[in-house]
């Protein structure tokens, strides 16, 4: 309490110094065009050189020289500004034009510090409100591509995650790090709300993300919401819109045409394919192509009856059964209100939105976001910051998507109908032969047909996701400069699944069935499981908390000026989960049926076997705690030579690691140079120019895996009633943290009146003791790629080039950005290798070559089509081989291999124009990727035999001699020869270039009203329209194809269109 | 002045706090290194890789069935059809085969045996700590001797020295490279683990999931049978009956479900231990069909003629008689083979009488009541003849037909394999090179050991 009373008045009595001015200061206030103040303005006394900058609100106080002085006020995004003074006791009101190129005006968030980027030595891309907002799309991530420099999405590898400036890792965690506000994030990013995003800062390079330590291995992508300002007008911002985008276009899936797969099936029954089936115990289906023959070859059905059933089948496309009774056009519709104010010791922010989107196959997905955010300065030197967050998602099943509904195992025939002429469902044969469901159990069973387009109003699974985001923070200013900053975040995200298959739903039909017993002689039926629906439900709750105590010290003395900052922070994350099922449901009375878990007492009804009911009852509890202490230190001479040095320390609950292990120090260093502000830099052309050097370490560690031999409680057996378990690990003591070196070499620049500004940056990356599927001999016992060990060193360099340019600045204005990188990455070694070739081949996986990027495309030398028979040829040695055992075998090497290239692009980057005349504006984006291959899909006869999923290159495939001059495709034999197929799906004929460019958006705007006057109520209106997901521009394949949404179902996403308004208050 | 104490105690209290329990949470409740015995139970409760994962390339390449010519043309695994055919090379998937599955055994068997070494053996604690060792040598052994029927040639003591074994991992050291051992050194180190775990192992098990006396003595016989050390065999036999001898009646209903798509149960009677194969689809039994001259060698009141086969409805018959109770074949131990072992050893020692007597009891629990009629042999050599034809009958389908086969055979019984596909036929000659499967080719590359002779 003493302490409290002694710091409130140490503040009180700092606030009556500064109150009192010196003889030879003037103090002042800067402000923007707006009226609201601007922070960390540097104003420097042109006659004495002494320097301040201004606080929080604006205001700075400047020793003054002998009057007349002359003040000047720099500020990045801001236009520099001298103000002569005569009266030093004048309170100045100095108001500074933003400059136009909205990309330069910056301040560097790193979620521990805000410095402007003059101050900063480190690699950052950052991306602003403005730019962010001329898309539409509901979640953050896919907005970035566009606009972020050395960033990608990654498609190919890993499934949609952002890659910051390539690999840093090979098997570890490569989770970017996204940091909202000041703290990671631990919830789901789908949460965030674009729309109440300031701005967003990408850390690339060692020194800007070291400070985040070990989770920064892989960059860090930091997140700054809106915030009230100190003396601020209340301004509220409104954004609504509403997109429709197109159905899926399935035929853009090069499927064989239904026709020619039941001319396939009729050669496979008239080779006795799978007759054997008709006496399995499971029962299994067969297509009505096959059960057509099988009625007419036992003469139930006439020949031409036969005929004109299958005949009714080869126009039946499920592509089409699906466009037209499944899909609509999906509706994304999303509202947001922004409200900022503040008085002179108060400030206020506070966000509502809410979406609301209906997916093409009818799903539901709502998010409600809340916000509200103050910061309260009681006295001069202590503010007190709070936040409250809630966000609300909830996602509802809809119909089934293309690829969900599926007759046997995931597969079904590609003349499935869903609907009859009248658009009634129809059955689905589905797991079991249609001749058998229809008359087993004499009737006495539940129905055990399968009807796809109305199953789904009987399956219905619905989550809900809340996350209350909850900030608490005291910054004080101890001394002059001096501030202590204590930050809490306590944050729980609570995520309740359940799905509920009513009695009507195959899913309950089925299980209701399989455990009943017909009595034959009386007709009753034993039911093993309830009658009655089946729910499933599943919780998982995340609660984290995390402190920081941090001090802050900035200061300017003479030619020196300093920004430092040292703290600890503590992070504990638990997550608990849980499921449950109830059988024999009733929705309605709530009541539900006793199963027994324990005993055998369930007889199948198939297959007569005893077993207890399936249970799924799981119950988990994760905990990962994290204790960090870090320091980083600016300092800037003449406010052009800086130096910058940051460390950290962080341990975690590493389990089986003793407690020295579990500590790793990272550190990073860095100088900048500020050559256009030296007295001899004369080029006028080029009057901003800035060299940045920096190096620094980060780390990997995954938490997951433990240096010792461990297991993992699976559950407790049925028989025995103790528990069992499974390993989940290995004894494996060399495991050690893997890291990453980085280099940074960075100009940046800016043309006379910045026309044209931007930075151009070249970075080295060595990550060494990377961890890695060590390749085992599996008489070990152990499965190749389960233990992993440090097995490889890589390298990776590139470059991030950032160009913004004015093009034209009069009442038409016309900017462009342009993001360029360029990386390429090659693995330096990599130990315990095998050599075998077929490691290499098949889906893009790690490749661990030692010369090759992590990611490579390999594939088997092709030979051609033998020209007497369409087989595909392979060489063995020289010569072409036909023998598919030996062309795909162990003692095929890497070497044997051709190889493509990396199969991750090394050239990516964003084009983006914006136009504005007056009230109208327009921009555009794209975005290309290139340097990279990819492996197309075609015919795989095996895969087509079993599945009756054939590729439309079936349409191509060798059938005479001279075919092969002209088609790769193989000929279609009987029997199949496995090996083939996986031999040509693996040739090198297959591999295409992967480079393309795409139309990422386009959005019109038009202003509709705007204000003139100061202070009037409605400041803006406007109008914008949207469309989004263009497609490709170009792709250097020929065959149509997006590779980066490619492979089984994949599509590109649907092109989209909105329409919104804004309204700025 | 403040400000230190601030920062230093703010420090110090991290560190205190930082390096301590905080730390020391385990950052997955369900982890555990192996400290309890509880825990190394655990591993060898797991009953899908304990039980339900054992080999079954010597039964696809054995005689008790055939696949139809239109089936093995539309085959969709290339491996299940070269084994069928007895193919020289490329019989297995990479890694998910039979050899990963029989030394994942053996690494968890290992793991149970080092980790619990060092735990106390608690005076309360004795008979757990005993049972657990001696599962966990059961179930290495077990992996030893079914590889052993698979990967190397029959036991023969002239030639066992020098012939191929299996590479005898016993320590779970993944770091460790395998050697081959000789097929001597392999059958000396089942021996050893199952005499061992005879002296461990509880006579009758909490749950038939996991071994017992009776089984390891059970094993230890079947070994000798393959050794053919036929004395052994017949001794260890009758140790394992003397514990338990429990004969199933096929005319009692509640033990065999007849009609039923499985009759068998899979805790049922006989069954000593569980244990199944890890089903290639070659093997499921509408697509695996009879032997027409084995099925056709069962008589009409024979019992097992309904139990065992369901009529396909083209004719040929497929089995249904697993003693796990569903399409799964058994091949763990039962006490129908342990009194056929203990028969055929009599026999072989001219033990006429008790020969038959063994034979006889079985048998009369498998015809229909009151229709059986002991058999007679007039000297050893029809007992034994008669003997090794009914335990075909009795046995097949139980992943011993091949190691049957390979044994007889170097006793000269000359059993020829044919397998016919449309107009082509594969012979397999006695004692051929492969008798011996090839290890599977990735094991081989990643571990440098030497493949098995190939013809």
């Amino acid at each position: 309490m003493k302490i409290i009373t002694t710091l409130l008045l140490s503040g009180f009595f700092c606030g009556m110094v500064s109150a009192q001015l010196p003889g030879s200061a003037t103090s002042g206030k800067v402000l923007d065009p707006t009226g609201q103040s601007v922070a960390g303005a540097t104003v420097v006394s042109l006659k004495t050189g002494s320097r301040a900058i201004t606080d929080g609100k604006g205001l700075f106080t400047i020793s003054t020289g002998k009057m007349p002085d002359t003040l000047l006020f720099t500020h990045v995004g801001f236009e520099e500004k001298k103000v002569g003074i005569v009266d030093r006791r004048r309170q100045l009101t100095v108001v500074l034009r933003p400059v136009l190129n909205e990309l330069a005006e910056i301040e560097i968030n790193s979620g521990y510090q805000r410095m402007s980027r003059e101050r900063v030595t480190g690699s950052y891309s950052h991306v602003g409100e403005k730019a962010l907002g001329e898309q539409v799309s509901t979640d953050i991530f896919s907005r970035l591509e566009a606009l972020a420099n050395g960033l990608t999405i990654d498609r190919i590898a890993d499934g949609g995650k952002p890659m910051v400036r390539g690999l840093s890792t090979i098997q570890g965690v490569k989770e970017v790090l996204v940091v909202v506000d000041n703290f990671p994030y631990e919830g789901d990013i789908g949460n965030i709300n674009p729309n109440e995003i300031e701005s967003i800062t990408v850390l690339k390079d060692a020194a800007a993300a070291s400070i985040w330590g070990t989770k920064a291995g892989n960059g860090v992508i930091v997140i700054t919401t809106k915030k009230g300002r100190f003396d601020q007008p209340v301004t509220i911002a409104i954004n609504s819109n509403v997109t429709v985008a197109a159905r899926p276009d399935l035929y853009y899936l090069d499927r064989m045409r239904s026709s020619d797969v039941i001319d396939v099936e009729k050669l496979l029954f008239s080779n006795g394919h799978r007759f054997s089936d008709t006496s399995a115990s499971m029962r299994p289906p067969f297509s009505p192509v096959y059960e057509t023959l099988f009625s007419l070859q036992k003469g139930d059905i006439s020949e031409s009856e036969a005929q004109s059933r299958i005949d009714a089948l080869r126009n039946v496309d499920i592509r089409d059964e699906f466009s037209r009774f499944i899909y609509r056009n999906p509706l994304r519709q999303q509202y947001a209100v922004n409200a900022a104010g503040g008085a002179s010791n108060f400030a206020w922010a506070a966000f509502g939105g809410y979406d609301h989107n209906i997916s093409a196959s009818a799903g539901l997905h709502s998010r409600l976001n809340l916000k509200w955010e103050n910061t309260f300065s009681p006295v001069e030197n202590l503010r007190i910051n709070t936040s409250l967050r809630f966000t609300a998602v909830r996602d509802q099943s809809g119909k089934p998507g293309f690829g969900e509904v599926s007759a046997f195992l995931g597969r079904i025939w590609p003349y499935a109908r869903l609907a009859d002429e009248k658009g009634n469902p129809v059955a689905l044969t589905r797991d079991y032969r249609s001749t058998f469901i229809d008359t087993v159990g004499s009737g006495k069973l539940l129905d055990w047909r399968y009807y796809p387009l109305d199953d789904y109003r009987h399956a219905k699974s619905t989550t809900l996701t809340q996350d209350v985001l909850l900030n608490a923070g005291i910054n004080y200013a101890l001394l002059d400069g001096l501030r202590m900053d204590v930050k809490y975040q306590y944050e729980r995200q609570t995520t309740n699944a359940s799905q509920l298959h009513d009695l009507d739903s195959y899913m309950a039909r089925n299980m209701v069935n399989l455990y009943s017993q017909v009595n034959d002689g009386s007709g009753t039926v034993a039911y093993g499981i309830p009658k009655g629906g089946i729910l499933d439900r599943s919780d998982r709750e995340l609660n984290s908390h995390a402190l920081r105590a941090q001090l802050d010290y900035g200061g300017t003395w003479h030619n020196h000026e300093v920004v430092a900052m040292a703290g600890g922070e503590f992070r504990n994350n638990n997550t608990a989960e849980r499921t449950a099922r109830l059988y024999g449901y009733d929705s309605d009375k709530l009541t539900f049926g006793y199963v027994d878990y324990y005993s055998r007492t369930y007889r199948n009804f198939l297959t007569g076997g005893l077993s207890a009911a399936p249970n799924n009852d799981y119950v988990n509890g994760l905990v990962n705690r994290f204790v960090s202490f870090y320091t980083n230190a600016a300092y800037t001479y003449l406010g052009r030579y800086t130096v910058s040095l940051s460390a950290r320390r962080d341990a975690s609950n590493l389990f089986g690691v003793s407690t020295n292990d579990k500590w790793k120090p990272l550190w990073s260093a860095g100088m900048a140079w500020t050559a256009s502000k030296e007295p001899f830099y004369r080029l006028d052309v080029l009057p901003y120019l800035r060299l940045r050097a920096t190096v620094g370490y980060s780390g990997n560690v995954d938490p997951n895996r433990p240096a010792v031999t461990t297991i993992s409680i699976r559950g407790r057996s049925p028989y025995t009633n103790t528990p069992y378990s499974d390993f989940t690990g290995y004894y494996n003591p060399e495991l050690t943290w893997e890291t990453s070196r980085q280099i940074n070499l960075g100009i940046d620049f800016g043309f006379r009146n910045d026309v044209v500004t931007g930075s151009i940056e070249y970075y080295h990356k060595k990550n060494d003791n990377l961890f890695g599927r060590a390749e085992l001999d599996y008489t070990t016992g152990i499965l190749s790629g389960i233990v992993i060990k440090n097995v490889a060193n890589s390298v990776g360099y590139g470059v991030d080039l950032n160009v913004n340019t004015v093009n034209i600045n009069r009442r038409l204005k016309w900017q462009t950005y342009f993001n360029l990188s360029v990386n390429r990455d090659r693995v330096t070694d990599y130990f315990l290798v095998t050599e075998q070739g077929n490691n290499f081949v098949g889906n893009v996986r790690i490749a661990g070559v030692v010369g090759r990027p992590v990611y490579s495309l390999f594939s088997y030398r092709w030979a051609g089509l033998n020209p007497e028979t369409g087989d595909p040829r392979g060489y063995i040695g020289s010569e072409a081989s036909m023998d598919y055992n030996a062309l795909t075998g162990a003692d095929v090497t890497i070497d044997d291999l051709i190889y493509h290239g990396p199969a991750l692009p090394t050239w990516f980057g964003s084009i983006g124009n914006q136009f504005q005349y007056k009230g109208l504006s327009l921009s555009f984006a794209i975005t290309f990727k290139a340097g990279h291959y990819f492996r197309g899909e075609s015919m795989n006869y095996g895969e087509l035999f079993l599945s009756w999923n054939g590729h439309g290159d079936f349409d191509r495939r060798w059938r005479q001699t001279g075919d092969e001059l002209d088609t790769h495709v193989p000929s279609l034999i009987y029997p199949n020869v496995g090996n083939r197929d996986n031999f040509y799906a693996n040739a090198s004929v297959l591999v295409e270039k992967a480079d393309h460019v795409r139309f990422q958006y386009v959005n019109i705007g038009y202003d509709i009203w705007r204000s003139r006057m100061a202070g009037s109520r409605l400041r803006s209106v406007q109008v914008f329209a949207n469309a989004a997901n263009l497609g490709l521009f170009w792709a250097a394949n020929r065959r149509g194809i997006d590779p980066e949404y490619y492979g089984g179902n994949a599509l590109p996403p649907a092109r989209s269109f909105s329409m919104g308004l804004k309204a700025n208050l | 002045m403040k400000l230190n104490r601030i920062s230093f105690g703010l420090g110090f209290f991290a560190v205190v706090y930082g390096c301590g329990p905080f730390l020391d949470a385990k950052p997955d409740k369900k982890l555990a290194v192996i400290t309890t015995l509880e825990e190394a139970q655990s591993l060898l409760d797991n009953d899908t890789y304990m039980n339900m994962r054992m080999p079954s390339a010597g039964e696809m390449s054995a005689d008790d069935y055939y696949i139809s010519s239109a089936d093995y043309e539309g085959w969709y695994s290339d491996p299940e059809k070269r084994t069928y055919t007895w193919e020289r090379d490329h019989l297995f998937d990479p890694s998910s085969n039979d050899w990963f599955s029989i030394f994942r055994c053996v690494f968890w068997a290992n793991t149970v045996l080092e980790s619990i070494g060092p735990l106390d053996k608690q005076t309360n604690a004795t008979a757990t700590w005993n049972d657990i060792k001696g599962q966990a040598l059961y179930y290495r052994a077990r992996s030893f001797l079914d590889g052993s029927f698979i990967w190397a040639k029959a036991y023969d003591p002239a030639t066992a020295q020098e012939d191929l074994g299996l590479p005898l991992r016993l320590d779970p050291d993944f770091n460790m490279p395998s050697i081959r051992s000789s097929v001597k050194e392999t059958y000396d180190r089942i021996v050893q683990d199952l005499e061992e775990a005879i002296t461990l192992l509880p006579i009758a098990p909490v749950h038939r999931m996991r071994p017992s006396r009776p089984a390891a003595y059970a094993l230890l016989a079947r070994t000798y049978l393959a050794m053919r050390m036929y004395d052994e065999a017949g001794l260890y036999a009758d140790s394992c009956l003397r514990l338990y001898s429990d004969l199933m009646d096929y005319n009692d209903i509640n033990a065999v479900n007849i009609d039923g798509a499985f009759p068998f149960g899979r805790f049922n009677d006989e069954v000593l231990t569980v244990g199944s194969m890890y089903m290639p689809g070659l093997l499921y039994n509408n697509v695996a069909k009879i032997d027409t001259l084995l099925y056709g060698s069962y008589d009409a009141n024979d019992l097992r003629k309904e139990a065992f086969f369901q009529e396909n409805g083209d004719g040929s018959v497929g089995f249904k008689g697993s003693y796990d109770e569903w399409a799964a074949l058994f091949t763990s131990v039962a006490t129908d083979e342990v009194y056929l072992i203990r028969a055929e050893s009599h026999a072989r020692a001219a033990r006429v009488g008790e020969a038959m007597e063994d034979l006889n009891t079985l048998l009369a629990k498998r015809w229909r009541a009151g229709t059986f009629v002991p058999l007679v042999a007039a000297d050893a050599n029809e007992a034994l003849d008669i003997i090794l034809n009914e335990r075909r009958k009795e046995l097949l389908m139980r992943g011993l037909r091949w190691m049957d086969i390979k044994r007889l055979n170097i006793e000269g019984r000359n059993i020829v394999l044919t397998r016919k596909i449309g107009e082509r036929e594969y012979v397999l000659p006695p004692n051929d090179l492969r008798y011996a499967l090839p290890i599977p080719e990735d094991v081989i590359v990643m571990s440098g050991m030497t493949q098995n002779p190939r013809p």
